[in-house]
């Protein structure tokens, strides 16, 4: 297993375990690398659009599904609480975890709060929509916004 | 894009995210998992040059 993916699975093996994106310096101990390593990796996993940063580099904004910072879609599996950067990526914790789960959410428009089940085979039938704002050519501009 | 929908895409996008192969779908790859969602037109081409 090369370099990059031992980081890459450090993340997110850390993140599905706890429920929070690690520290660099936490992936540096699990890898057996000093942070500057890590932080290469890092570079090069966010060339690879497998990574969001914050300007410093070394501190993860996005591991999709996963969030990094607290978002206002919250799924539940396991009894440990994610964060998701979008309804597509709350969803995306369940499918990636291989488990059920329940997604807490708000619809953007109504600000209803939304909760949905999520087995294995996928969502309890709902009427929600999943709208995306932005075109597939520009997410990355700025996926935070996206 | 209905629930159901959405689903079939967090599960090719994510389904293996967490394996040492995964990666990030690329270009041809994403535009075939749109188009089996019904998802043809430029919005969901992430090569379109329709939104400069």
């Amino acid at each position: 297993m090369g370099f990059d993916t031992a980081v890459k699975l450090a993340i997110y093996t850390s993140t599905a375990d706890s429920g929070r994106i690690p520290s660099i310096k936490a992936v540096a101990q699990r890898v057996h690398a000093s942070t500057d390593e890590v932080a290469q990796a890092y570079a090069r996993l966010r060339a690879s659009r497998l990574l969001l940063l914050e300007r410093d580099g070394t501190t993860i904004r996005m591991a999709p599904p996963f969030s990094g910072v607290p978002t206002q879609h919250r799924v539940v599996v396991g009894g440990i609480e994610y964060f998701a950067n979008c309804a597509w990526d709350a969803l995306g914790i369940s499918a990636a975890l291989h488990r059920p789960g329940t997604v807490h959410s708000r619809c953007e428009q109504s600000h209803e709060p939304l909760d949905l089940s999520v087995a294995l085979t996928g969502p309890e039938p709902s009427t929600w929509l999943f709208h995306c704002l932005v075109p597939a050519a520009k997410w990355w501009d700025d996926l935070v916004f996206t | 894009m209905r629930m159901d929908q959405l689903w079939q895409l967090a599960v090719t996008w994510y389904g293996a995210r967490l394996e040492p192969v995964s990666r990030r779908p690329a270009a041809n790859e994403m535009r075939e998992i749109f188009a089996r969602l019904g998802l043809h037109d430029a919005f969901w081409d992430p090569q379109a040059d329709t939104f400069q």
